[in-house]
């Protein structure tokens, strides 16, 4: 959406313009949607998390600087309210079910057979980034899924950009360590074999 | 613009593997559950005007014909028994200082 068009929206939403606040949700709802899935690996949190970015939009819409984008303010609020929903959830369950969440993740898009191997290659990697700390995790989703630049994942996050490109070093480094470990023999059945 | 510092094939692998997040889009229930929400949030209007204004941390707006209320600084609205009460001696004391 063109900036000045979204200027306009947060305008009339700040007048109480409801239908403004329709347009911007139809033109936000899916990073903001996806952004919430990825780091939480929850979809009914994902709606819900979506639901609140945008009820605060209306709550807070007069704060909000309407000549600027839009984007990283409703991608700062969708963190937040991830990293919220992360922190309860923790809170709430002893540490044997945030485990067995943990170790579950990898189910949650399950693989047709016919691309059994590629889709076993993309849940390692997945897992690789669940294992990551959340900080971590959040600048992996935003830069690679959301496509945001490095200078707008530092906005979003109030970061340096010097701190997304070492979180992004780290989780490239962990992933290539990963991929070096699955292409190794287990240790135990290459005895065997010798 | 993306770095092309993180423009390799284990970027590219990333990005393929966050893509099943990207292929549902939300139900569209959300919108409707926001659009009740927006709607029938109490005061709507009065939260936006105090936003505006920043000459008192908290304000006693007059009772409706069958509610009184109050709204702080943040635009929240606190409950009837207190506006009524406690608030409107703030705002008294704010008025009279």
């Amino acid at each position: 959406m063109p900036q000045d068009a979204e200027s306009r929206l947060v305008r009339q939403l700040q007048g109480g313009d409801l239908a403004a606040l329709g347009t911007l949700f139809e033109s936000f709802k899916d990073g903001v949607f996806r952004t919430a899935w990825a780091i939480t690996r929850d979809e009914r949190a994902a709606e819900d998390i979506l639901q609140e970015c945008f009820v605060r939009l209306h709550r807070y819409a007069a704060s909000v600087d309407p000549q600027r984008p839009l984007k990283p303010w409703l991608y700062r609020v969708t963190v937040n309210l991830s990293y919220d929903w992360l922190a309860k959830k923790q809170a709430l369950q002893p540490l044997d079910d945030v485990l067995e969440w943990l170790s579950g993740l990898s189910n949650v898009f399950p693989a047709p057979d016919h691309k059994a191997e590629e889709q076993e290659l993309h849940r390692m990697v997945r897992d690789v980034i669940a294992e990551l700390p959340t900080s971590h995790q959040t600048v992996v989703v935003l830069f690679y899924l959301e496509n945001l630049s490095l200078e707008e994942v530092a906005e979003v996050l109030e970061v340096p950009v010097g701190t997304v490109k070492s979180r992004l070093h780290y989780a490239r480094k962990r992933l290539r360590d990963a991929l070096t470990q699955r292409q190794r023999p287990v240790p135990e059945i290459a005895y065997e074999f010798t | 613009m993306n770095s092309r510092e993180f423009d390799g094939p284990i970027d590219d692998l990333l990005r393929q593997a966050l893509q099943p997040f990207a292929e549902a889009p939300p139900p569209v229930r959300v919108w409707r559950r926001v659009r009740r929400k927006v709607s029938t949030a109490p005061f709507a209007w009065w939260s936006r005007l105090w936003s505006r204004l920043s000459v008192f941390d908290v304000i006693y707006a007059p009772p409706l014909p069958s509610q009184s209320y109050c709204i702080e600084s943040e635009g929240r609205f606190l409950p009837s028994p207190f506006s009524g009460m406690i608030m409107k001696q703030v705002f008294n004391l704010r008025l009279t200082s």
